[in-house]
């Protein structure tokens, strides 16, 4: 019986891996990158590579984006604060059917030259919980089987490895052996373990409510009443007539002294121009691990307080405090990096899953290109190697393309765009057409195209490694830069790593029957 | 500033804490040392010590960074440590051999 | 053209020299997936009804019932893919899904 728990389990981890492997490795590495996506944001966007201001921004001193929203119709107006990640203001709203995000200087309040670039918190970020599919949250139920897959994986591969657990340094990697592949493969999973199932929980753990409509649908009407019993949310109607805003300073100060100190540093107004608009002062979200902030609620007209947000209940905050723990949004370095760390040992993990997968199934010579391991393959590489290659070209377009131009009705942030999604389909074309070069090819590709980037942002900014680490403000754009050259050293060695092992391999006749799993 | 050196202890406590339980391994051990010579490490010791480097290394980041992220930061640096003692063993075992040489073998206690 | 998939472990009742018809192990993936999702629905739905009977605020059980929802159906999953014989499957997870259902049911709820 014992037995075949461990070979169903074995064909279960298997199947699951090579299906959802190339969403599982796009989430995680979107993921890891979202690690530091205002910093990314930083590198794309120069004109926002600024120094924290000595004292918050007024309020009311952008009012005038306020009146542009209302005139757009806009169904609700945001400004942020700076905070150390983002050194500049942020407005945000809504004209017609496109979302505009506009940064100001937080000294001067001067607009800042549009970025012409989604970058980090709006290509990156969004990739990596909806892979940009908004159509009926079929991207979010996509990224969400993804997680339960993995959840899956990571029981299936206790289960088969469970003799190993005990003994798991014992899974050193052997350098020249073909299974250092799967001992990797093991070790990582194995070491992974209880970060890469809090990770992929934590996810799911955020949308529960989107995932299990079941629970609020048996004893709610519909989610406002739950949100608003359980989280203290707040809205009300439109009331379909003008209105007049008082001053957003007033309702901040009024909002600090409600909370003893608590600084506000986000206001949304709700219904802009409506006479039934209100404001909305936030506290920062990086205070701790809680993905939440104190809240009070005014009316726009009089700044009479309509809602208070209260101390959220045991489980209720148990719910944010796990959402926290996945979006780290909290102000704290070293845990940062540690994620970052963790992340990329989580895409190695599944690497490594493809790469064992292959290699047991080796490539039959006569094998036609309709076979399933080309298939398979060819989406292994391009859905590893090859979102890499994507991203990191990204990058470079972002540096070569002027600000401001666009090309055949298209706007400059959508052919960056373009270029990821192009690179990437040809990353398919190449791994399909040339499977045999195609791994090592692409690692090369990664190696030159982080490089060129780090280049290029010299050339175009001028913000050179030597410079960026000597200003504090511009740590984050050294960071990045250090990154990219992390990676390309990484690449580069991984493509050479790859060419050696695949050698011996090639020389040899295929044999479809060798060790298909691990006993 | 301070809070560096303090984490750095920390992350070096669970190293430490892991070397200690590869090297009770026969394996790891000669690799570490490179001797063949059939003298092992008093395993006991070194589960033992691994144990209190693990404990001290947990203390140091709950007392430094609290209840609300100590726990998750000290989980997560346990991961990264572990991972750095098994590319050291797999990379350069030979870099094991000082703490190694310092740790009790088995024989002395023959005796007992 | 379909593959034929050697899984003996998979299989159910009769078996020729190892090969399994292919219909039967995509029905199997589906009973396990989607009545695997069913019924932890239906148990998340149930509990977020009854827990308010041991005390537990409305929000507060609605809370707890939607995140252990994922842990049930990885329970779910993991013990659907473990069993031998797909009608020990879908009699499983029948019955797990009444007892969600009736919970549902049960007066004075949340």
């Amino acid at each position: 019986m014992e037995q075949n728990l461990r070979s169903s389990m074995n064909v279960v981890h298997t199947w699951a891996g090579v299906v959802v492997g190339a969403v599982l490795f796009a989430v995680f590495w979107m993921g890891t990158l979202s690690v530091y996506d205002r910093e990314i944001d930083r590198w794309m966007a120069p004109m926002t590579r600024v120094a924290m201001p000595d004292k918050p921004v007024s309020f009311d001193a952008l009012r005038g984006t306020y009146d542009a929203a209302v005139t757009a119709h806009a169904p609700s107006w945001t400004m942020l604060q700076p905070t150390e990640r983002q050194p500049v203001v942020r407005i945000v709203y809504r004209d017609g059917p496109e979302v505009l995000s506009r940064y100001f200087d937080p000294v001067t309040g001067a607009p800042l030259p549009d970025t012409g670039t989604w970058a980090g918190t709006r290509f990156f970020y969004p990739f990596h919980y909806r892979l940009h599919l908004k159509a009926w949250d079929i991207g979010e139920w996509l990224v969400g089987i993804a997680a339960m897959t993995m959840l899956l994986l990571c029981v299936s591969g206790l289960v088969i490895h469970r003799k190993m657990i005990a003994e798991f340094f014992t899974l050193r990697t052997r350098k020249k052996s073909t299974r250092m592949v799967l001992d990797l493969h093991t070790v990582a999973g194995v070491l992974g373990l209880p970060f890469n199932f809090m990770v992929a929980l934590s996810g799911l753990v955020i949308l529960s409510i989107t995932f299990f409509p079941s629970g609020w649908q048996s004893s709610y009407p519909n989610k406002q009443s739950f949100n608003a019993e359980a989280y203290s949310a707040y809205t009300r109607p439109k009331a379909n007539k003008p209105g007049t805003l008082m001053s957003f300073d007033v309702l901040a100060q009024k909002a600090e002294q409600m909370w003893h100190g608590g600084k506000p540093w986000a206001i949304v107004v709700q219904h802009p121009g409506d006479a039934a608009a209100f404001v909305t002062v936030y506290q920062s979200f990086d205070l701790g691990i809680v993905r939440s902030a104190p809240a009070i609620h005014f009316d726009a007209a009089t700044g009479a307080v309509l809602h208070q947000s209260k101390e959220m209940r045991p489980i209720a905050k148990a719910q944010r405090f796990i959402s926290g723990m996945h979006q780290i949004q909290f102000r704290h370095w070293t845990l940062r990096a540690l994620y970052f760390a963790l992340g990329l040992f989580g895409c190695v993990l599944i690497l490594t899953g493809f790469l064992f997968w292959l290699q047991s199934r080796r490539r039959n010579h006569a094998a036609g290109p309709w076979s399933g391991v080309r298939v398979v393959e060819a989406v292994a590489i391009s859905s590893t190697a090859g979102i890499i290659v994507a991203s990191v070209s990204f990058m470079v377009i972002n540096r070569i393309l002027p600000l401001g131009v666009s090309f055949m009705g298209i706007e400059r942030y959508a052919l960056e765009i373009w270029v990821f999604y192009l690179v990437w389909l040809a990353t398919l074309a190449h791994a399909w057409w040339r499977p045999q070069m195609a791994w090592a090819g692409q690692c090369r590709a990664i190696a030159v195209l982080a490089v060129l980037a780090v280049v290029l942002n010299w050339m175009t900014t001028g913000d050179h490694l030597l410079r960026s680490l000597a200003t504090p403000h511009l740590w984050p754009v050294a960071g990045v830069d250090l990154g990219l050259l992390a990676l390309a050293s990484g690449a580069f060695g991984m493509g050479r790593w790859l060419l050696r092992a695949e050698r011996p391999i090639r020389s040899r006749a295929p044999d479809l029957n060798r060790v298909s799993s691990h006993a | 500033m301070r809070d560096i050196v303090y984490l750095l202890a920390a992350f070096a406590m669970s190293y430490l804490a892991f070397a200690s339980f590869a090297l009770a391994q026969k394996r790891h051990w000669q690799a570490a040392t490179g001797a063949h010579d059939g003298k092992l490490a008093d395993k006991r010791v070194l589960k033992i010590g691994g144990i209190v480097c693990l404990a001290a290394g947990c203390a140091i980041v709950l007392w430094r960074e609290g209840v609300d992220y100590g726990p998750l930061l000290w989980v997560t640096q346990l991961t990264v440590a572990a991972f750095g003692v098994v590319a050291t063993l797999s990379l350069r075992p030979q870099l094991l051999k000082p703490f190694a040489a310092v740790l009790p073998r088995a024989d002395r206690q023959a005796f007992r | 053209m379909a593959e034929r998939i050697t899984t003996d472990v998979l299989a159910d009742g009769r078996l020729t020299t190892g090969a399994v018809r292919w219909w039967f192990v995509a029905l199997r993936i589906l009973v396990i997936i989607v009545g695997g999702y069913v019924t932890a629905s239906a148990l998340v739905a149930g509990s977020a009804r009854i827990l308010p009977l041991a005390g537990l605020v409305r929000s507060e059980a609605v809370a707890l019932a939607s995140m252990c929802g994922f842990l049930v159906y990885l329970g779910l999953l993991a013990w659907g893919f473990a069993q031998s014989r797909l009608i020990n499957v879908i009699l499983g997870l029948l019955l797990m899904a009444t007892v969600g259902v009736a919970l549902m049911l049960v007066p004075g709820g949340g």
